[in-house]
């Protein structure tokens, strides 16, 4: 390519140029916007996954509460309460305790 | 194209772009108020974050209090484009009347009703899936008590808006409850918000964390043997404080009847009381170990010192002193013998040697007359008039009558002499846990005043220990293994609507500390007006003081104090490990024989009704299959029974139970 030809399409290439840096301007900051979108769904859900790890933990605490324990050992599954001398206390000293 | 030409397009291109550039620089350089506040309406918005309230925990991380989120349905009626079904179907849902949801939407005048407020995530779900237009939810936070009725007076509850109404929840509001955020977002045409300088705001901000002192286990142990004294007994109510001894922690404290928190506002203000802080009553013999201690800490008296209780009957002015029960009328009494066998003349005998402001200044000491300090509202000072008191009233108030106190101040004066003297302000809150930052804030024991000297804090214990051995007052709350004292008290109880006593109305409290060689534990028993053969603390108090010291110990593994053969089971040594095993084979033998010695089945036998614990010890030393499905008891045996046992195979189907809660 001659100097001329260079110079005849040297202020197009200028424009293409500066076309192309307006609009990767543009399309960083609507990748911005895209990605912060993306980022609050991402949020969202790991809000509502902290919501749902907190209502496991409250349905753990009510499957683990020592009423609702003491309810199935004597009602579904054919346990009775301890009598007295039943219970034997481990002390971990060598003695075991008949209570 | 010409050249020159060319330059054209450029410049007009660039003149254009120019203009642009110019006119935004211009824009952002010497901004247009008006235009500036319109952009700034637009784009930008206050919103508020409402926090979530703190959990409240037992002294083990469990939970007793949570917020989880909720989810509160509302409609825009002038959106909603067929009033008619979605109240149709909101009313089926939730099975309420249709007129009540119809009248809400139909009015298009309103842009904004509430339809259901804090529905769980399974409705929201529900509703979500219709796909109604105008229906939409408002992110809320439910509070949950786990344990419903599980130290309910203690924690409290809140109200509709969340706020504390009683109780812990109340105390520490500002704590639970921390503070909102308020937010400015920035939002795009469509409303969504826009993350900013790379910020965003995913999690609610929340109060602290609150982790008492409470023992969960304990807890429901106490209330448990509260409700099943106070149904043994046809009593009115029934009352427990377990503190620890070194620090006045409360570990429980429990009251029945009793409330569920998650309905609390359907229960009367009466039945939301805390009685062990709320309630004030005359506690009776309880108190004779402060007019003991108070009279030993002057020097006065010493245990062996001996003391006329004239042959139970002393005469004060014109009243006459009598011991509570005939059998305790005795000519003379050591004063470790007044407290074993709980005698009034004895104690009013102490209380006349004191004077009247000394014996004042004693209770004065142990805390009586004024609040403990615990960390709950609405706590009662008790009764403790000033003196000059005449004789009467001193002898009655040496005894536990004239003078009203809370449970929690019995509790903790006990706390006192178990630990050696000091007294303690008791206290229910152990740490504040700050759910951001992660910091954890403890609380520290708070020493109110020392009482009494270690020596004689001895002396009180060894006296006490003396009231529960056999024959005395509180034999039944002795607990097997370990040393325990303390101290019955049953008392009249005070009419409330007039002077005097209820005729046939007792309070049957226990009061003491277990092990009482090195305390661990503090309980105060109480049971209002039990009605049933007997009233007598030593008969209705004592016991339950006794399973509730002996579950505590057992839970912490304390080593017993008192070991005698009869309650050991010997766990073998190393070198006899040999010999054991040597044993236990014999044993197992002898069962194989024993086994083998049972009559064989031909036939199934009748097995319906029986659980399976029972089948399978039925079918010992038979050799036969067993399977089986199901839960609960035998419902059908196959083959069935009465039919041959040839294949030696036996199935069982238990009859399923479901739960009902």
């Amino acid at each position: 390519m001659s100097q001329q030809q260079v110079n005849t399409i040297k202020p197009f290439v200028s424009i293409v140029l500066m076309m192309c840096f307006l609009f990767g301007i543009a399309f960083i900051k609507m990748e911005n916007r895209r990605m912060g979108y993306s980022f609050m769904q991402l949020a969202a859900i790991e809000k509502d996954l902290r919501n749902q790890q907190r209502e496991r933990s409250l349905q753990l605490a009510q499957m683990t509460g020592p009423e609702r324990v003491q309810f199935v050992a004597t009602q579904r599954l054919p346990m009775k309460k301890a009598q007295e001398g039943q219970i034997i206390q481990m002390t971990g000293e060598g003695l075991a305790f008949v209570q | 194209m010409s050249k020159a030409r060319l330059i054209l397009v450029v410049l007009f291109v660039m003149c254009l772009w120019a203009l642009m550039l110019g006119r935004g620089a211009y824009l952002q350089l010497n901004p247009d108020l008006p235009l500036a506040e319109i952009k700034q309406k637009q784009f930008n918005r206050m919103i508020r974050v409402a926090p979530r309230r703190g959990d409240i925990l037992d002294r083990e991380g469990r939970e007793l209090a949570v917020s989880i989120t909720a989810y509160s349905l509302f409609a825009d009626p002038q959106i909603i484009e067929d009033p008619y079904a979605v109240a149709q179907k909101i009313a089926r849902h939730f099975k309420i009347p249709f007129r009540s949801v119809h009248k809400k939407i139909a009015n298009k005048n309103q842009r904004f009703v509430w339809l259901r407020r804090r529905l769980d995530r399974s409705e929201y779900e529900v509703i979500k899936g219709w796909g109604i237009r105008g229906l939409a939810f408002k992110e809320e936070f439910k509070r949950i008590y786990p344990g419903k009725t599980l130290a309910a007076p203690v924690i409290g509850f809140v109200g509709r808006e969340q706020q504390g109404l009683s109780g812990v929840e109340k105390k520490f509001e500002d704590t639970l409850s921390g503070d909102g955020r308020q937010l400015r977002v920035q939002r795009d045409a469509r409303g969504r918000v826009l993350v900013k300088d790379g910020h965003v705001f995913a999690s609610s901000p929340g109060g602290s964390d609150l982790i008492l002192t409470l023992d969960k286990d304990l807890q429901y142990w106490v209330e448990s043997h509260l409700e099943a004294a106070v149904h043994e007994h046809k009593a009115a109510s029934a009352l427990a404080v377990v503190l620890d001894p070194d620090t006045s922690e409360v570990l429980a404290m429990a009251n029945y009847p009793s409330f569920d928190a998650n309905q609390a506002l359907q229960y009367s203000a009466q039945a939301r009381r805390n009685k062990t802080i709320h309630d004030v009553f005359e506690a009776g013999s309880v108190m004779k170990s402060f007019t003991v201690s108070g009279a030993i800490s002057r020097g006065l008296i010493e245990p062996n010192t001996k003391i006329n209780t004239e042959s139970g009957q002393f005469k004060i002015g014109n009243r006459v002193i009598r011991e509570a029960d005939k059998k305790h009328a005795f000519k003379e009494l050591s004063v470790s013998d007044i407290l074993a066998h709980s005698s009034n003349v004895g104690t009013s005998k102490i209380a006349l040697m004191m004077t009247d402001k000394k014996l004042f200044e004693t209770l004065q000491d142990f805390g009586f007359g004024d609040k403990t300090g615990v960390e709950l509202s609405g706590e009662a000072r008790g009764l403790l008039s000033s003196p000059p008191w005449r004789d009467h009233l001193a002898a009655n108030i040496s005894f536990g009558h004239g003078i009203a106190v809370t449970a929690l101040q019995v509790a903790n004066a006990y706390a006192a002499i178990a630990n050696g003297g000091v007294l303690h302000e008791p206290y229910l809150l152990k740490e504040v846990r700050d759910i951001e930052s992660g910091q954890m804030l403890s609380t520290e024991k708070k020493v109110i005043r020392r009482v009494m000297s270690p020596k004689d804090a001895n002396l009180m214990k060894m006296m006490l220990s003396s009231v529960v051995l056999e024959g005395r007052s509180g034999y039944k709350a002795r607990v097997d293994g370990f040393p325990v004292a303390g101290k019955t008290g049953t008392a009249q109880k005070v009419d409330p609507n007039g002077r005097g006593y209820l005729k046939g109305h007792y309070i049957s409290s226990f009061a003491g500390f277990v092990p009482a060689n090195n305390p661990k534990y503090v309980i105060y028993v109480a049971v209002d007006s039990p009605m049933k053969k007997d009233y007598y603390a030593s008969t209705v108090a004592a016991p339950i003081f006794r399973n509730i010291a002996q579950y505590a110990l057992r839970r912490d593994r304390t080593i017993p104090v008192y070991v005698s053969n009869q309650d050991l089971i010997r766990i073998e040594d190393r070198e006899n490990k040999d010999r054991s095993v040597k044993e236990n084979k014999v044993k197992k033998e002898n069962l194989q024989t024993w086994s083998q010695a049972q009559p064989k089945w031909q036939k199934v036998p009748d097995l319906k009704g029986l659980t399976l614990r029972e089948v399978l010890k039925r079918l010992q030393g038979q050799d036969l299959s067993l399977s089986w499905s199901g839960e609960g008891r035998v419902q059908s045996v196959s083959p069935p029974a009465g039919s041959s046992l040839s294949q030696g195979k036996l199935r069982v189907q238990l009859s399923s139970t479901t739960l009902s809660e």
